[in-house]
């Protein structure tokens, strides 16, 4: 069998800081296939976007990857010549950022924006008219008129669909969008998702999706990795990981999910995340969980296979497993 | 009835068009987006109201019109009975306190050269919120709240991940212990846990400290769990507002009722959303008639022609529909047959 379009295996992500190095991505191993819908979700501050980042070769200095690997189409991205990243990233991988605010020029129109980003094409007509259409596929209103804007005069949302018009401009085999759809109301979140959708058949076009809500991912997404303190710590089908879930942070983070239709009480887990500093050997999630003994704080947790297609960095996987298919 | 604590009658604001160089050239007329275009609404003290609606439907100008971080262009912000409006700059001072705001993008809101503890005890001490001596701890305490560490404080807003910035913008504005927060969607960077954290300090902080909340979301499940009240706005004006058990148990806009069926939930097979019919809506080019009904398909003939008010249906259940509003007990007719779904074509 040929190798996924993306594996990344064992990535580190180090960020030196006044206070220590911040180890913000501690060993992420996960693979997308070609026309993929992969989603990454967890805490905030769990290592999501360094993690996108990273495949885009886009860590600011002084922060770096400092172990791992991440091949794309079979070639090693980590040690490839900024050139050819430069080359990669814009035409077959693209990213959408957490924040179109400062992710925009605020100096450039919309337009300006959209049309940079279309693939050289005969005449500026074109482009301008590429530009158009990519802005009503993605839901902006009045469309014609918002070429002239620029991003300030934007409502939140609709800067979000702005940045993804650009990225869908350049149709990329691998599209990572972080949390391109959470400022957007729920129906056109769910235009811009079957719009992904759709190019996805299209293009074969792969994408990881960041996201904090969990319904959009039992909506849309193929495979799943869930995130904690810079690792990956359960990674399982859409259909797997809700119906069997095999870590306790997994767990929790299902019970806190809000519904519209059962007025539920929601079970936050007790305790704060990591400090990212220093942390030593063991399990990170241990203070949170219920089910932590001594050899959780132990020794490196490995990720263990639980089931086809499915692992979990925990000791406990199985008790926890058995617990909450109960 | 007792004064409310927050009351907007009339409330408009338009900003006018960009215009592009070909506008210029081809002199076409200034055109205005109708951002706010007649909101009316009343807020009681330790009440919260859900704003939900389309992006772009006016919800995060309202709210700074109701801050007078845009002045509004006609209608009344009454706090307290105080209309803000009349207020200059210096009497709005002590308003600046009582009313707070989270921002929606908290990237642009923070002072990346300064250490976030050290913005929150800039804010502590400019309130002179507690005595001096204590709002180290304070400080302390405030990032503790919204599931941050007390180490977290030396650190700068770059340090920070989406989802923890967020939490230093409620941090930043819960520290002065204000009566009103307005929060433009707050929790939508964060992850359900912390979300879920943050949504029961909201609720804690509401009996605790009687804390009045106009809360703008996306997400209708979060709502549902926060809010006493829900207005639904859609291009610039309020079409549906009822208490929040009623809003879902009974939703009687065409549009709250599409709203409700696009909501992605777990465990749930995608249902069959009500389609939304035709292009979004211009806030330039604003429909006559029901502003609702070119994507509605309910729509009757006096919808084209008559622009509906917000009558009242049930107690506390106001819609603004022609259709709804002839039903009053029974809602909408059987649902028109669901569509092939309409992928949007370029
Ligand atoms: N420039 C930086 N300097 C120091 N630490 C940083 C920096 N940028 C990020 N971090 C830390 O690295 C960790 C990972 O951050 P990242 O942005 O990847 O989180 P995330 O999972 O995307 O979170 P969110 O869901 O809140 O966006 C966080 O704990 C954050 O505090
Ligand atoms: N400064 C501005 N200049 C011109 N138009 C603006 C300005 N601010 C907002 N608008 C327009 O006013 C309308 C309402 O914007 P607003 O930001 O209030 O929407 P919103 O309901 O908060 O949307 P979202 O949910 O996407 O944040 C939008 O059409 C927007 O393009
Ligand atoms: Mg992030
Ligand atoms: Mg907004």
């Amino acid at each position: 069998m040929s190798e996924a379009l993306l594996v990344v295996e064992d990535l580190h992500v180090e960020i030196p800081t006044r206070r220590g190095t911040v180890e913000a991505v501690r060993g992420a191993s996960f693979t997308v296939e070609r026309g993929e819908t992969f989603a990454l979700v967890g805490e905030s501050g769990s290592g999501k976007t360094m993690t996108c980042r990273a495949i885009l070769r886009l860590v600011h200095p002084p922060g770096a990857i400092t172990r791992g690997s991440i091949r794309f189409q079979g070639r090693d991205l980590v040690h490839l010549p900024e050139r050819e990243v430069q080359r990669i990233r814009g035409t077959t991988v693209v990213m959408v950022f957490q924040d179109p605010m400062t992710a925009l020029n605020p100096v450039l129109t919309v337009e300006e924006q959209i049309t940079e980003a279309v693939p050289r094409s005969p005449s500026p007509a074109s482009r301008r008219s590429r530009a158009l259409e990519l802005l009503r596929q993605v839901g902006m209103p009045d469309p014609e008129r918002r070429l002239g804007a620029y991003p300030h005069q934007l409502s939140g949302g609709q800067r979000q669909r702005v940045m993804l018009a650009i990225a869908l401009a350049r149709r990329p085999a691998l599209l990572v969008a972080d949390e391109p759809t959470t400022a957007l109301d729920v129906t056109i979140q769910a235009q811009i998702l079957r719009l992904i959708v759709r190019l996805q058949k299209e293009y074969e076009m792969a994408l990881i999706l960041v996201t904090h809500d969990l319904g959009v991912v039992y909506q849309v997404v193929d495979r799943v990795a869930v995130m904690y303190a810079g690792q990956v710590v359960e990674l399982a089908t859409k259909a797997d990981l809700f119906a069997h879930p095999r870590h306790p942070y997994t767990i929790g983070l299902i019970r806190s999910i809000p519904s519209v239709d059962r007025r539920r009480r929601l079970t936050p887990i007790p305790g704060i995340p990591p400090d990212l500093v220093g942390l030593g050997p063991g399990c990170p999630f241990a203070p949170r969980c219920a089910w932590a003994s001594d050899e959780c704080r132990a020794g490196e947790i490995p990720f263990l296979r639980v089931g086809e297609g499915h692992w979990s960095r925990c000791l406990k996987a199985l008790q926890v497993g058995a617990a909450a298919d109960a | 009835m007792p004064e409310p604590l927050l009351e907007v009658r009339d409330l408009v604001k338009h900003f006018p068009l960009p215009r592009t160089l070909l506008d210029a050239a081809l002199r076409r007329p200034q055109e205005t987006v109708r951002a706010v275009d007649g909101v009316s609404f009343r807020l009681s003290r330790g009440k919260t109201l859900g704003l939900v609606g389309e992006s772009g439907c006016g919800k995060s100008t309202l709210g700074r019109c109701i801050l007078r971080l845009y002045e509004a262009d006609e209608g009344e912000v009454r706090f307290g009975g105080v209309d803000l409006m009349r207020l200059d700059e210096r009497e709005l001072v002590p308003f600046r306190t009582r009313m707070q705001v989270v921002f929606q993008d908290p990237y642009a809101s923070l002072n990346p050269r300064q250490a976030v503890g050290h913005t929150l005890l800039e804010v502590l001490d400019v309130h002179e919120i507690g005595a001096p001596g204590e709002r180290r701890e304070r400080m302390a305490h405030l990032l503790t709240q919204v599931g941050l560490s007390p180490g977290d404080a030396h650190k700068y807003p770059g340090e920070f991940s989406g989802g923890q910035r967020q939490r230093i913008g409620i941090a930043r504005a819960l520290a002065v212990e204000p009566e009103l927060l307005i929060a433009d969607e707050p929790l939508s960077a964060l992850d359900v846990s912390i979300q879920a954290q943050i949504l029961q300090l909201l609720l804690d902080l509401r009996t605790s400290l009687g804390l009045t909340m106009l809360f703008i979301s996306h997400d209708l499940r979060v709502v549902r769990y926060l809010c006493d009240e829900v207005a639904v706005m859609y291009l610039g004006r309020i079409v549906e507002r009822a208490a929040t058990e009623d809003l879902f148990a009974n939703p009687r806009h065409p549009y709250t009722i599409a709203l409700l069926s696009a909501v992605p939930e777990v465990w749930s097979r995608p249902r069959d959303e009500i389609p939304i019919e035709g292009e979004p809506p211009s806030a330039m080019r604003i429909p006559r008639g029901c502003r609702f009904h070119p994507r509605c398909p309910w729509k009757v003939e006096r919808c084209l022609a008559e622009s509906p008010a917000l009558e009242r249906v049930r107690p506390d259940h106001e819609v603004a529909c022609h259709v709804a509003t002839a039903r009053p007990a029974a809602g909408l007719p059987e649902a028109p047959a669901a569509r092939p779904e309409t992928a949007p074509e370029g």
